[in-house]
């Protein structure tokens, strides 16, 4: 990363990532950022995790090539959001595995993201907990508050929310265009431009989740084909016990 | 509450048709505005109970470019592109779904608690480390018994007493624990074919199966030539339904007199074989287990519908659910049967063939307050404000846009609206030129600080506000209503405020009127000879713009 000497709040590089200076990043070395990326203050890459199981040589003779955080381009990264690589045993021994995202990855304020892939296009909301492994695909909105569990699977094209997360809805044709982050990217660092008028999709899309969490119309189940969807997380009432095990 | 988003819905014209051709049994429920529908004064009503069904934000309509309408999913048609598992992302032929049902046959599970993902594991000891392969996430060393385990909340199959002696292939291998060696098969297709005499059917649907049979040979005999024997083939392909529709309309005298003659007892079913169970009236067991387990070990009425098979009670009687398949569909104009989307056909690919989108044929219309008033963002009622709606052209082509909205909103409360520039025109949308956007921009910038300079900008009847490259800003000015109600005035309905009654939301017709190039689409109509015609277009529509929220004071 090359510093500029301006002292702005961000630090630009040449590729035109966009860094708060108050970023937490952790073992820079181990990640990869794509270009033109946004990392928001007190948003933190735990680079640091990176895979251990590898025999030891080689992680020093090749610093690049462990990466444990490798992020695409036009990625957002909110306030106080971590990424995070997940870890599991393997080969008899704990280790992280990195974690990917695309490209045109927003990730939301508080959200803390674990999953082995990120697709591209994905907006990922605030308050989030995307679990270890968990893979989502291209074109997926995950709801704020949601709670995506370990190891799950989020096929392309669907609106995810809920504690544990489940797919309640499918994102609209009209709906892709408001994925795409280049004009996001320009509204923030040093020297910001106003969000021009264009970007209406974004808008309307936030007032839709809105919708299906404040449940203005009773009807509004109807689009979307979302069903016993209310309040931002499915009726899912009276789970009699979350922690029961028995082994 | 306190936060308000603005929002638009557009309204799909099938609206229309529904309430002409269905007004009668729905009398009761339209109001009466919605009845004059013939009547020039017709204004939609956003609150109508029926409105809710017809409005969509833009994102989810699609534009029929043959028709030149609007499409909705509720007009569109759909059909069925790829079947899917959406977990594993295995895709499933059409035929495979007739014989082995809608879910996921390989090692797909949900957890029957919390419906969180099902990984498999080994419920021994750890693993020695040598024995692993790469990759393999789910599977750990081939030792022990298998279980399905939830990471969510730590559920596992053990607590029902399933363990799996290897790790693929879970679900034939739970089919079999569930319903025994040879029902399994059956169960997994869903079949309806009769099961063999000797076995006792146990599954609903090997039940269900076996019933239809007994009733299907026992009407044969009955009446061999009429009625149920066609039951199994709805088709009128069949020989069976054929006779079945001639004996019902060439006549009921011939076939009244033999029925007479034929008037043999039917047997009903009375044994297991038959699809017969007597019902279980002895319920101590599970009084007992209530008692017992308490309302811990109860099923919750998701739980229960989520399961494959009903009539789950208990938690220990709660299997774990295949994967529901998932599809990707194409949809069709409702009145041409043009494709208006279609997906490509690959799971992985996430690209379309078709895509034709409301938002790129009608502009974008967003909301936001001219003054941004200070404190809670509600509307103070009576007091007026003014909102700036922001339209952008989407097309290629110069749009003439006509504005209408009714004095004061439907509803118990009218607000009174005004919309300052209801007739303007707004550029075409240029290619999408960076270095021309950026130009403009600076101007844009720049026009900006000389309003600045100037003060105060006042918003002007007849005068759009501002204006951009393909979009133009118009000033509505809203007197909010007081939702204080009256009492004692009588026929007015002084019930209190209903859910969202608050929100000031304006019903606006958008008449939409510019000049295109004739259609040349693949669809080689007469039409498309001339390239060169330029033909005038019209589209136009109802939309809901909600604004704010009306502070209750």
């Amino acid at each position: 990363m090359s510093r500029k000497q301006v002292k702005g709040e961000y630090i630009e590089t040449d590729t035109g990532n966009k860094v708060a200076r108050k970023a937490n990043l952790v073992g820079t070395q181990h990640i990869m950022l794509g270009g033109k990326t946004v990392i928001q203050a007190e948003a933190m890459i735990r680079g640091d995790l990176a895979r251990t199981a590898q025999p030891a040589s080689t992680t020093t003779a090749a610093p690049g090539s462990n990466t444990a955080v490798a992020i695409g381009r036009y990625c957002f990264l909110s306030k106080g959001c971590c990424l995070r690589p997940p870890g599991r045993i393997y080969k008899g021994t704990f280790t992280y595995l990195p974690l990917r995202l695309g490209d045109h990855v927003f990730v939301g304020e508080g959200t803390v993201v674990q999953a082995a892939t990120v697709g591209s296009h994905v907006h990922i909301g605030a308050n989030v907990v995307i679990g270890e492994f968990a893979i989502i695909k291209d074109y997926v909105r995950v709801l704020d508050g949601a709670i995506v569990p370990p190891n799950m699977v989020i096929p392309s094209f669907s609106i995810v929310a809920g504690q544990p997360a489940r797919v309640v809805g499918e994102v609209p044709e009209g709906g892709h265009e408001a994925f795409e982050l280049r004009e996001l990217y320009k509204t923030v660092g040093n020297n910001p431009q106003p969000l021009p008028v264009t970007t209406t999709e974004t808008v309307s899309y936030e007032c839709l989740s809105t919708k299906f969490s404040s449940s203005m119309r009773t009807s509004i189940r109807t689009f979307g084909g979302l069903s016993g969807f209310e309040n931002g997380q499915p009726h899912l009432d009276e789970i009699p016990s979350f922690a029961k095990s028995s082994v | 509450m306190a936060s308000f988003t603005p929002y638009t819905f557009i309204q799909c014209p099938c609206h229309e048709s529904a309430v002409q051709s269905r007004s009668d049994d729905d009398a009761s429920f339209t109001t009466a505005q919605e009845l004059n529908d013939d009547d020039d004064d017709f204004a939609f009503d956003p609150r109508a109970q029926r409105s809710t069904f017809s409005l969509y934000p833009l994102e989810y309509l699609l534009y029929c470019d043959v028709c030149h309408e609007i499409r909705c999913p509720r007009c569109v048609t759909e059909e069925i592109v790829t079947i899917y598992c959406p977990n594993c992302l295995f895709e499933v032929g059409s035929s495979s779904l007739k014989t082995e049902g809608n879910r996921c046959t390989r090692s797909c599970f949900q957890c029957p608690i919390c419906i969180g993902p099902l990984a498999v594991q080994a419920l021994e000891t750890p693993p020695e480390p040598a024995l692993l392969s790469a990759e393999s996430a789910a599977t750990p060393a081939p030792a022990g018994p298998w279980i399905l385990t939830c990471s969510y909340c730590h559920w596992n199959s053990s607590e029902i007493g399933v363990k799996f002696d290897k790790p693929q292939g879970i679900f034939g291998q739970l089919q079999k624990l569930r319903y025994g060696e040879e029902q399994s098969k059956h169960v997994v297709s869903g079949d309806t074919s009769p099961t063999k005499s000797d076995s006792i059917p146990e599954t609903h649907k090997a039940r269900f199966a076996a019933l239809k049979s007994f009733y299907g040979s026992q009407t044969v005999s009955a009446n061999p030539g009429a009625g149920l024997s066609g039951l199994g083939d709805y088709g009128l392909s069949s020989p069976g339904a054929l006779t079945r529709i001639m004996s019902i309309y060439s006549g009921n005298t011939m076939n009244g007199l033999k029925q007479k003659n034929k008037s043999t007892i039917m047997r009903e079913a009375d044994s297991a074989n038959e699809g017969f169970r007597p019902s279980d009236l002895d319920e101590s067991a599970a009084i007992s287990q209530l008692r017992r387990d308490g309302w811990d070990g109860t099923v919750t009425r998701e739980q229960a519908k989520t399961q494959v098979e009903e009539g789950a009670q208990f938690a220990d009687q709660l299997w774990p659910i295949p994967y529901l398949l998932r599809t990707k569909r194409s949809k069709r104009c409702p009145v041409c049967r043009h494709i208006i989307s279609k997906p490509e056909s690959k799971v992985s690919n996430t690209r379309w063939r078709i895509r034709l989108v409301a938002n790129n044929s009608i502009p974008t219309i967003s909301i936001k307050p001219l003054n941004p008033p200070p404190g809670s963002g509600l509307l103070k009622p009576l007091q007026p404000a003014q909102f700036l709606l922001t339209f952008k052209n989407a097309l290629f082509d110069d749009v003439k846009v006509t504005l209408a909205t009714p004095a004061t909103t439907p509803g118990r409360f009218a607000s009174r609206v005004t919309v300052l520039c209801p007739e303007f025109q707004i550029d075409a949308n240029p290619d999408n030129d960076m270095y021309l956007d950026d130009v403009l921009r600076d101007g844009d910038k720049e026009r900006q600080r000389q309003r600045g300079d100037e003060s105060i900008h006042q918003a002007e009847a007849g005068k759009i506000w501002e204006r951009g490259r393909n979009w133009v800003s118009i000033v509505v000015e809203v007197i909010p209503a007081s939702l204080r109600l009256e009492p004692g005035k009588d026929g007015s309905d002084a019930s209190p405020l209903k859910e969202d009654e608050d929100i000031l939301e304006i019903p606006m017709f958008v008449r939409l009127e510019w000049e295109s190039e004739a259609t040349n689409d693949q669809v080689g109509t007469t039409t498309s000879k001339e390239k060169d015609a330029r033909e005038k277009r019209e589209l136009a529509y109802w939309c809901a713009i909600g604004i704010g929220r009306i502070s209750q004071e």
